[in-house]
């Protein structure tokens, strides 16, 4: 029996051998309700057929009846017409008796009916033998005859007429059981069909889960692969651009020294050497984070850090930032002496990125201000880093997590900062997060504490 | 001797032939309701001196489906002969006592045919006579159209009664 995944994989092939098998069934089904069907059409075919033939007797039957009823009230009344209207009406019996012979010819009937012919021949040669006569009520005995006659001839074909209905109910009968198996059948057919329709749901919706999975995984295929190519270049890119880049940082730092000390130097000349360095160390910032990429980190060691360094850290790193900015820039020292297991500098790119996201996002709004803080718990450690912006836009923030994903312009966001810090702190057992439920824009670093000590393989504990 | 034994019987023949008396079937058909005040009770001779004769050819199905062709008239056409102003439907009832309402617009769709003689001769009571009423159609009539028609084909035609 197939377990759900061996099902899943095979889903083609399992499906066509449902979709078969349902079919088959619903071929027997159909083809078993339109031979019941054909029984049943044959059975009310005949039923008609016999119901004719059984009203053409009653018919023969009535006339003969209403011809000795004449003949007898023209004895009473002496009313020779009479004697015309008896012989109308054993003409008539005669004329639907010949037709319910040609039906029973042509229909093939179950039973011949007995054979009147004769009889109805005596009767007319005795009609023949009453007009015969000059007065038609002259030989009373021959009419008394004639009506015995009919008399004699009624009652077989009340039996003929009897025996057809015999026949007849055990068709019917049969009729009602041929009705039943169609009830059944009609019943099979409504379920199989429901059945196909569920099937047939249930693949689609396996069907359409599929290909929804794959198209997912396609998308991060691509994704992995440029990601990948990014990777394989940086290394490469990082050092081509690095090496010239050296070149025009050390000349700049030469040069604005030099400029420096001339005195009354056009202030336009050294704001220009300004913009030329800001730009140049962002440079070596990208760089920094393409070869962050490229790295897997596998080979840094884990080691013990006190907070307070962290942060001091960190601070060398963003001061100049913050104070060209004008934020204002607090680090709550409480817990400061919790010793945290890390990667040193990626704890601090981690940081530093946060750090100048938020200077990025609040640095033009009205009294700036970022706070970080530090909670510890049993197991973990918390630095909260808080802005005073006001949080992020609800649209952005299931993605602020993908690689290459942005909100500020191209010019200044590569979409790789909080992609790469997420990465860093997974390696490292913790985890990153927003915090949504703040009013300003908070993020959350956790990190295991210091009671589970990190080897190079990773988080153990004692 | 011979020779007027022959002559004898062609003279038979000869007399039989032109003297011969037409056996026309004994029974009338009646017409009420219509524009005579009193009903009109209508011979077969009546019949066959009304117009010439039309004709239609079936194969009859309460007859063994043999192609018969009957001979007698579109009742539409005798029918306007006696028929009162504005009448819905004609019963037709017969000797042995059936009876069927046809309304106007059925006559007219169905072209019913009344005939009164077949190639066998006048139709007598016992071969559905006097008058029997036909729905024409091509071919063999399957069982289930003449289930639908049949109602219509009225045999030993006895009374024609017209319903406002």
């Amino acid at each position: 029996m197939f377990s759900f995944k061996e099902w899943n994989r095979s889903s083609v092939i399992t499906d066509i051998f449902v979709n078969l098998l349902m079919t088959i069934l619903f071929v027997i089904v159909i083809s078993l309700s339109f031979r019941s069907t054909n029984d049943n059409a044959a059975i009310q075919d005949d039923t008609f057929k016999n119901h004719f033939q059984s009203r053409l007797i009653l018919k023969s039957i009535n006339g003969l009846n209403n011809s000795r009823n004449e003949i007898l009230m023209a004895i009473q009344e002496k009313n020779p017409e009479l004697i015309n209207n008896a012989e109308d009406q054993m003409l008539g019996a005669i004329s639907n008796y010949h037709i319910l012979l040609s039906e029973q010819t042509i229909g093939k009937s179950i039973r011949p009916s007995l054979d009147f012919e004769k009889d109805f021949k005596n009767l007319k040669v005795l009609f023949e033998e009453v007009f015969a006569k000059e007065n038609v009520l002259e030989d009373t005995e021959l009419l008394l005859k004639i009506s015995r006659s009919a008399e004699e001839l009624v009652a077989l074909m009340y039996t003929e007429e009897s025996t057809l209905w015999a026949k007849e109910s055990i068709k019917l009968h049969a009729y009602s059981e041929v009705k039943q198996t169609n009830l059944y059948f009609f019943y099979g057919l409504t379920i199989c069909f429901l059945l196909i329709q569920i099937v047939f749901v249930y693949f689609t919706i396996i069907k359409y889960r599929l290909n929804k999975k794959i198209n997912h995984q396609h998308e991060r295929l691509v994704l992995q692969t440029r990601l990948s190519t990014l990777g394989m270049m940086s290394a490469e890119l990082a050092h081509e651009i690095n090496s010239p880049l050296m070149v025009i940082d050390g000349r700049l730092r030469i040069l604005s020294n030099e400029i420096n000390s001339v005195p009354n130097i056009n202030e336009k000349l050294i704001k220009n050497i300004d913009i030329i360095k800001r730009n140049s160390k962002r440079i070596q910032d990208i760089i920094k984070s393409f070869k962050t990429m490229s790295k897997s980190g596998e080979n840094d060691i884990f080691e013990p850090l006190e907070i307070s360094l962290l942060f001091e850290e960190v601070k060398d790193l963003i001061s100049q930032k913050i104070a060209s900015s004008q934020i204002e820039f607090t680090i709550d020292e409480s817990h400061s002496d919790v010793i945290i297991a890390v990667r040193r500098v990626q704890i601090v790119q981690v940081l530093t990125n946060l750090i100048n996201n938020s200077i990025d996002a609040i640095k033009d709004s009205a009294n700036p201000w970022i706070k970080i803080k530090t909670e510890v718990f049993e197991n973990n450690v918390q630095i909260i880093v808080t802005d005073s912006g006001s949080g992020i836009d609800s649209l952005h923030v299931a993605n602020i997590f993908d690689p290459f994903y942005s909100t500020k312009g191209s010019a200044e966001g590569t979409g790789l900062g909080l992609s790469i810090s997420k990465k860093i702190m997974k390696e490292h057992g913790g985890s990153l997060s927003y915090n949504e439920a703040c009013p300003n824009t908070q993020f959350i670093l956790t990190l295991i504490s210091k009671k589970r000590p990190v080897t190079e393989d990773g988080p153990t504990t004692y | 001797m011979r020779h007027l034994l022959l002559a004898l019987v062609c003279c038979n023949l000869i007399y039989s032939s032109v003297w011969a008396k037409v056996s026309y079937p004994r029974q009338k058909i009646s017409i009420t309701g219509g524009t005579h005040s009193s009903p009109v009770a209508l011979t077969i001779k009546d019949l066959e001196a009304y117009k010439k004769q039309d004709q239609i050819t079936i194969h009859d199905p309460y007859n063994k489906d043999i192609l018969t062709t009957f001979y007698g008239f579109y009742m539409k056409d005798f029918l306007n002969l006696y028929a009162p102003p504005a009448y819905k439907s004609v019963r037709v009832t017969a000797i042995d006592g059936y009876k069927v309402d046809i309304p106007k617009q059925d006559i007219d769709k169905s072209n019913l045919f009344m005939s009164y003689k077949d190639k066998a001769g006048f139709l007598t009571v016992d071969r559905m006579g006097p008058a029997r009423i036909i729905a024409p159609f091509k071919g063999v009539i399957n069982r289930d159209l003449l289930l639908q028609l049949g109602v219509y084909w009225v045999w030993q035609v006895k009374t024609i009664e017209f319903i406002k």
